[in-house]
């Protein structure tokens, strides 16, 4: 198994630097623009939320993505250090239509394989998500 | 993100190249209100060039929707790559947002809508 660990201060570029970090591991082993692409989406939702949700934009606070892959699965931990995350994510409310945020945590339910979501002793909020490494309706054809 | 910014007829488009997130999104709100004070409400971006989106850029737009709506005018969207596509798909706002294959469609659209 390959494991990397990143941790950056907070800041609004926090999430563009640490999602540059993932995709240059995970394009190594996925080359599916599209699976790629969601992967990448689901990595951003996390890390944005945890720098401005979690951290609020805090520079005294770091985010910590680990990214481990093994044979099969790709898994990545986004760990904050704020307060109140995981009440928050169990005590949204559906988006409105026209509502300006809100949609993120839909879009990592919808795209991981599985998004495990706990508070840390320090209170801050863990998003564990999981990806297949390979296509599997392709292989089941 | 880049913004390439042209005026067709009484349409403003907006070729949008790159990331649409946090950041960007906020240029983009900020680039739109130069244009809506010189009374451009009449908005087309094409996003043939956006390789990502994510919900922070999606409320962005939303935001923008809701002031041209405000404003009276009208905004529409072409050339979405099909992964961006499923994003609009995913979160419903597919059928919010007036989305056209091409930036001539969206374009014609424009004068069909004036002409009525």
């Amino acid at each position: 198994m390959s494991e990397f660990t990143y941790v950056e201060a907070t800041s609004l570029e926090t999430a563009d630097l640490l999602l540059d970090r993932a995709i240059s591991i995970i394009e190594k082993y996925i080359d599916d623009r599209t699976r790629l692409h969601r992967i990448s989406i689901v990595l951003s939702e996390a890390i944005t939320n945890a720098c401005i949700h979690g951290n609020r934009l805090d520079r005294e606070k770091s985010v910590t993505l680990t990214i481990r892959i093994n044979e099969s699965s790709l898994i990545a931990d986004i760990i904050d250090q704020g307060t109140g995350g995981l009440q928050r994510i169990q005590n949204r409310l559906p988006s409105e239509q026209l509502a300006e945020s809100g949609r993120g945590i839909d879009l990592i339910r919808h795209y991981a394989e599985n998004a495990v979501f706990t508070a840390e002793e320090n209170g801050g909020l863990r998003v564990s998500i999981a990806f297949p490494l390979h296509d599997k309706s392709k292989a089941m054809q | 993100m880049e913004i390439k910014s042209q005026e067709i007829g009484n349409v403003t488009v907006l070729k949008l190249v790159g990331r649409l997130d946090l950041a960007n999104g906020a240029s983009l709100k900020e680039h739109l209100k130069g244009c809506f004070d010189r009374n451009n409400t009449s908005i087309h971006l094409n996003m043939a060039e956006v390789e990502f989106i994510n919900s922070s850029g999606l409320g962005s737009l939303v935001s923008i929707m809701k002031e041209i709506r405000l404003l009276k005018g009208r905004l529409t969207l072409s050339n979405l790559a099909s992964y961006v596509q499923e994003i609009f798909e995913i979160t419903q706002l597919s059928h919010i947002f007036e989305i056209y294959p091409t930036e001539e469609e969206a374009l014609a659209s424009f004068d069909t809508v004036a002409a009525n």
